[in-house]
Order: structure tokens, then C-alpha cells, then sequence
């Protein structure tokens, strides 16, 4: 019994073992996993906060580089906390007098609490999602840092920010939807080519005079429409039970959206080209998405990763979608400030299916 | 005039690694002719048909097709002429898993989309002529192995190909079921002027369905001819005695000696 057993567990480790892919990525995967997840939450020296202000009060802060926003000079102070219990955090005051540069850093998750200083009452008003609680936190601690500076916090008003388009649900929703595009691509038409080239159908699929290019297109076009599905079943109901809004057009929405699906579409059949073995394509999709899904800003802004992760991260496909349905969504974008994104998925999505259909393996 | 070979396959080598799966084979066709490729597992059939299929390509050696369109002749190979050399051949694999939860006769309305001029009719004909009418509308994953085949079968046949290619087409089929298929397809030979290629460890189907048996063990053709020509070059009395002579084994399938005892 215990013999047999053994035998048996030794057996399959010798066929994990005797298969490189496998081993790779099952190493691999984890690896790229503990990299990606160390670089998301490593108990870093600093956390940063950003949060923006009308105008900055008489305090003593240092002040930083100029920061931009869709070309527009944003003026920065920063200043310092360390408490034993939060750890150092770093306090980016975002100057802006302008309403809505303010509303849009909001919406793109680079700033969770907004502050209306007065200076003639030398009243504090805060402005943030009291559901968020990474927003709530960050809240406290600028509180204390003005506190500490020689403000009191006795002249303080706090609205709640349950404002639709401005909740962490708004910033979550465009996010989870693009999430959702990724996922079914890369396993509905990865993970579904490498299962039927497993079991030889594709080979017999291609054996007929049916032009391979058609069979892939197919495919996709199917997940295109339950994706269409998918989404538009996730942003009615947000819109039915959360007043979730989306700001920009129907159109402009279903073309950016089609854009981000077809990016997916040929990165899923260019990771389906080669390998037989499910265990590999499970490997490569997971090495694929998971680090896109914590690194893209789905859940989180990215704006607080070092700049040289931020850097590689705005080039990661995920984030250039779940950017651009931000921008549509939330932010009511035109055709025009969305070329470069549509351009850029549509670039990325032909080249990635062509190569993939070039170096496919039907046999 | 010579009569026209169909297919001709010229000095094809194939190796995997350190295996010489075919070592130097010749093989062609000609129209309507039926040829059986006989030889024990691991012999190279599967790799010479799959050479034949466009599936696999060899190391080296030239595979062309002639087709006739009103007279004229059209050399065709496969790195040209794909499509229009699928649209001539129809094959079945040695194994393959169709749709899951497709059924079966929708299986056989997928295949018919890449051909032309499949009907209704020719369908209901090919489940009446395989023995899956009642099957027909049962899940591809719900079939027996032994109907799984029979499905391989009738899309090979789907289109009337003037080339089929079957990779051992009644390999694992209870004997009843086997004898079913070889009336098919030889009813198929009367009607239709279709080329067969099949391949097989059972010397029965080759002697039964096939004007030519080739021989072939360690991807090498060790013979060819009709039952007549082979056993009078070698002076034997059966295939059995002839597969020995020249391999110096038996053809030791355990199903193939049952298969035999209780042949016709
Ligand atoms: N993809 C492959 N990789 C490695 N060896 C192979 C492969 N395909 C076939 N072979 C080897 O080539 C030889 C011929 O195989 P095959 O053509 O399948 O024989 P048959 O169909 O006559 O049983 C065998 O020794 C087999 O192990
Ligand atoms: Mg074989």
C-alpha cells in the first residue's frame, strides 16, 4: 500500500521533472509572482500620499518638482510623518486651484482625498470616499501632519465623498471591466487552443481546405460577443444599484472597448501559438495576467510604485485598457484624446495575432 | 498511357531525435486504387501518412499530387497547393477528439462548411452507411471509442474525396464493427473512383479491401504488390508466413490473432 503509494508519488514527480516547460513555469511563475508582489506591497521605507489642495497654507514644507497632468504644471510640497505604528509616509500636496484638474486627479486614483483650504477662516475641508480605506488612512495622517505644523484641526469639515464618479467604486468599476476582457481572452481562446491542440483536434481542424486565419478569427469574434455581454451586464448593474455614470459616449465606449479586446485577443493567440502541454499554458496565462492585475491599476493606482516601475507599468497592455476605459467612463474623453490609446491597442492586438499566426503550431 | 499516379512520394525520411521513423520510402498511388500499409506499431505508418496529409514534413524527399481538370494535368505539392489538395483528400487520424459537446451530426455539418456541395441527403446517408443514425444526436464526449471512429470515418467521407487517407481506421473496433466498415468502404470502391490509402496490423483488412499490400517495419518498405504477386515472388501460402519471412517476427497483435480465429 505505502509502496504503491510512494511509487506513485515518485513517478509523478519523475514526469513533472523530465517535462523543462512545466519545470519553468512552475518555478517561473512563482518567482515572477514573489517579484511582482514584493514590489506592490514591500514594507517600503515610505509610503507615499498624495492629496490635493486648493491652496497651500504658511507652513513649513519642502518644495518639490513640478509634476504634470495632461500637460499641466501642478505645483508640489511634500513633507514627512514617521510614527511607529504607520511607518514613515510621505505627504505629496498636489497644488491645484483649478476644480476640475483636481476631479481628475481623483478619477484616475492618483489622489484618494481632496483638501479645500480657507485661508481667511484657516478652516480645512476634506473631500474623500470614506469606503476606501486606504483614502480614510491617508486622511488621518495628513490630519496629524497639519496638526503637527501648527494647524489644529478645530476648524475642520469632512463630506463624505459619495459623489458618482468620484467613489472607489467608479475607479474600480472601468478597472474590473478591462480585468474581465483580459481574463476572457487569455483563458477563453489561450487556454481553449492549447486544450484542442492537446487533443489533436486542431490538427484535424486544419486538415480540411478551411483557412486557419478564419478558424482563430472565429474564435474571437465568439468572445468578443460574450465579452460585450459580460461587461455590459457588469456596467448596467453599477449603474442600476451604485449611480454609477458613464461620463463619455456609447460609441466612443464600445470602440475602446473592442480596441482593448482585440489587444487581448492577439496576445492570447500569440501565448497559444506553440506549447501542447495544459500545464505550460496554464503556467503562461497566470505569469501573464496576475502580475498585470496587480501592477495595472485595477485595484489601485499605480502612481505610488517607484518611477522606474512606473515607467515599464504604463506600457503593460492592462494598463493601457483599463486606462482608456477610465478616461471614457469617468472622464467623458474625446475621440481625440483617446487615438493614441485606441492606435496603440490596435497596433498591439495585429501585431501580437500575426506573429502568433505566423509561429502557430496546428499539428 | 501509363496509368496516372495520383500521389507520389519520393525517398521520404523523417526522424525524431535519435529515431529514423522513415529511412528512404517510396510510395504512390493511383487513382481509385486501394493500397494498404501493413506493419507492426512504431513501423512508420502513422508518420509516412501524416507526410502524405501535409501533417507532418519530412527531412527530406518531394510528396506531389497530379490532378486532371478537363484533361490537363496540375502538379501540385504542399507547400503551394494546400487548399486545393484538402479539398481533393478527405482522412481520418489515428486518433481525434471532435467537439465536446457538439453532436454528432452537427460534427458532420461543421466539416461539411469547408467543402463545397454536401447536402443534407449525403449526410443522413453517411450516419445510415457507418451505423450512427441513431447516434446522431448524442455529444461527440458521450461516443464510444469504437463510434468515435465511425464519426473519424464518415468525416473523411463527407465530401467524396478523390484521396482517403485512414490511419488505422478499425484499430480497438470489436470484430462485427470492423467487418461493418470493410463493406463500407469496399461498396465505396465499386461506387465511387476514389484513392484509399489505410493503414493497418491487421492482415486480414489488407488482403480483404486492398489491390496493394506494402509492407513496412523500421521505416523501411520491405515489399509490395498485390496478395498474388508476394505470395508467388516468395513462395509462401499466407501473408502470416510472408510477414515472417521477411521481418523474421510475426505480426504479434493479440487482437489481430482473435480477430483472425474467428475471420470469415
Ligand atoms: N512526434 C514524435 N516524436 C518522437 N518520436 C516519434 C514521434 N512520432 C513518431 N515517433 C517514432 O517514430 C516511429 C514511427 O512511429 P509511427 O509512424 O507512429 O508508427 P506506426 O504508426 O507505424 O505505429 C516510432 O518509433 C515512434 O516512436
Ligand atoms: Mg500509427
Amino acid at each position: 500500500m505505502m509502496k504503491v503509494f510512494l511509487k506513485l508519488i515518485q513517478t509523478q514527480f519523475k514526469e513533472l521533472l523530465r517535462d523543462p516547460g512545466v519545470l519553468f513555469w512552475g518555478i517561473g511563475f512563482p518567482i515572477l509572482m514573489a517579484i511582482g508582489l514584493s514590489i506592490a506591497f514591500s514594507p517600503r521605507e515610505e509610503v507615499n500620499r498624495i492629496v490635493s489642495i486648493n491652496k497651500m497654507p504658511d507652513i513649513n514644507l519642502s518644495k518639490e518638482k513640478n509634476t504634470t497632468l495632461d500637460g499641466q504644471e501642478i505645483l508640489v510640497y511634500q513633507s514627512t510623518i514617521s510614527s511607529q505604528s504607520i511607518g514613515r509616509n510621505r505627504i505629496s500636496f498636489y497644488v491645484t486651484s483649478d476644480n476640475l484638474i483636481a476631479d481628475t486627479l481623483l478619477k484616475r486614483g492618483i489622489v484618494q482625498v481632496m483638501i479645500a483650504y480657507d485661508d481667511i477662516h484657516n478652516s480645512y475641508h476634506y473631500s474623500f470616499d470614506p469606503k476606501n480605506p486606504e483614502a480614510q488612512l491617508t486622511y488621518l495622517i495628513v490630519r496629524a501632519q497639519l496638526e503637527k505644523n501648527g494647524l489644529p484641526a478645530t476648524n475642520e469639515g469632512v463630506t463624505a465623498m459619495e459623489v458618482p464618479g468620484t467613489r472607489y467604486v467608479d475607479f474600480l468599476l472601468p478597472g474590473l471591466v478591462a480585468m474581465g476582457v483580459m481574463m476572457s481572452c487569455m483563458w477563453g481562446l489561450s487556454y481553449g487552443l492549447i486544450e484542442r491542440r492537446s487533443k489533436k483536434l486542431l490538427r484535424r481542424l486544419v486538415a480540411t481546405p478551411m483557412r486557419k486565419s478564419t478558424y482563430l478569427l472565429s474564435l474571437i469574434f465568439v468572445r468578443v460577443l460574450f465579452a460585450i455581454f459580460e461587461a455590459a451586464i457588469l456596467i448596467f448593474f453599477a449603474m442600476l444599484f451604485l449611480d454609477f455614470k458613464v461620463h463619455g459616449s456609447w460609441s466612443l465606449l464600445l470602440l475602446i472597448f473592442l480596441a482593448g479586446h482585440w489587444a487581448f485577443s492577439g496576445l492570447a493567440i500569440l501565448v497559444a501559438s506553440r506549447t501542447t502541454v495544459i500545464e505550460i499554458g496554464t503556467g503562461i496565462i497566470n505569469t501573464i495576467t496576475t502580475p498585470m492585475i496587480v501592477l495595472s491599476g485595477v485595484f489601485f493606482s499605480y502612481e505610488n510604485f517607484p518611477s522606474w516601475a512606473k515607467l515599464i507599468i504604463k506600457y503593460l497592455p492592462l494598463t493601457v485598457v483599463t486606462d482608456g476605459y477610465r478616461r471614457v467612463m469617468l472622464e467623458g474623453a474625446s475621440v481625440e484624446s483617446l487615438q493614441i490609446y485606441l492606435v496603440a491597442l490596435f497596433l498591439f492586438g495585429t501585431i501580437t495575432f500575426l506573429t502568433g499566426l505566423k509561429i502557430f503550431k496546428w499539428y | 498511357m501509363e496509368k496516372r499516379k495520383l500521389i507520389n512520394a519520393v525517398n521520404i525520411r523523417k526522424s525524431f531525435k535519435d529515431v529514423y521513423a522513415l529511412r528512404g520510402v517510396d510510395l504512390s498511388v493511383y487513382a481509385g486504387e486501394f493500397v494498404a500499409i501493413l506493419g507492426p506499431n512504431g513501423a512508420g505508418k502513422t508518420t509516412l501518412v501524416e507526410i502524405i496529409e501535409g501533417i507532418q514534413t519530412p527531412d527530406s524527399g518531394d510528396v506531389v499530387f497530379t490532378s486532371e481538370e478537363q484533361g490537363k494535368f496540375e502538379e501540385m505539392r504542399w507547400n503551394t497547393h494546400a487548399t486545393p489538395i484538402y479539398k481533393m483528400m478527405g482522412l481520418s487520424l489515428q486518433e481525434t477528439h471532435f467537439f465536446e459537446r457538439i453532436n454528432v451530426e452537427e460534427t458532420l455539418w461543421l466539416f461539411a462548411s469547408f467543402y463545397e456541395g454536401v447536402t443534407e441527403e449525403r449526410i443522413l446517408d453517411l450516419l445510415k452507411k457507418v451505423g450512427l443514425l441513431e447516434k446522431r444526436k448524442a455529444w461527440t464526449m458521450h461516443l464510444s471509442g469504437g463510434q468515435r471512429q465511425k464519426l473519424a470515418l464518415a468525416v473523411a467521407l463527407l465530401h467524396s474525396p478523390k484521396i482517403i487517407l485512414l490511419d488505422e481506421p478499425t484499430t480497438g473496433l470489436d470484430p462485427h464493427a470492423r467487418r461493418e466498415i470493410w463493406e463500407l468502404l469496399f461498396k465505396m470502391k465499386n461506387e465511387n473512383n476514389s484513392a484509399l490509402i489505410l493503414t493497418t496490423h491487421y492482415m486480414e483488412e489488407a488482403q480483404v479491401l486492398c489491390d496493394r499490400i506494402v509492407i513496412i517495419d523500421q521505416g523501411k518498405i520491405l515489399e509490395q504488390g498485390t496478395l498474388e504477386q508476394l505470395l508467388k515472388n516468395h513462395n509462401k501460402s499466407n501473408l502470416d508466413e510472408l510477414f515472417v519471412a521477411l521481418t523474421g517476427r510475426r505480426l504479434d497483435d493479440e487482437s489481430f490473432s482473435k480477430a483472425h480465429s474467428n475471420s470469415i
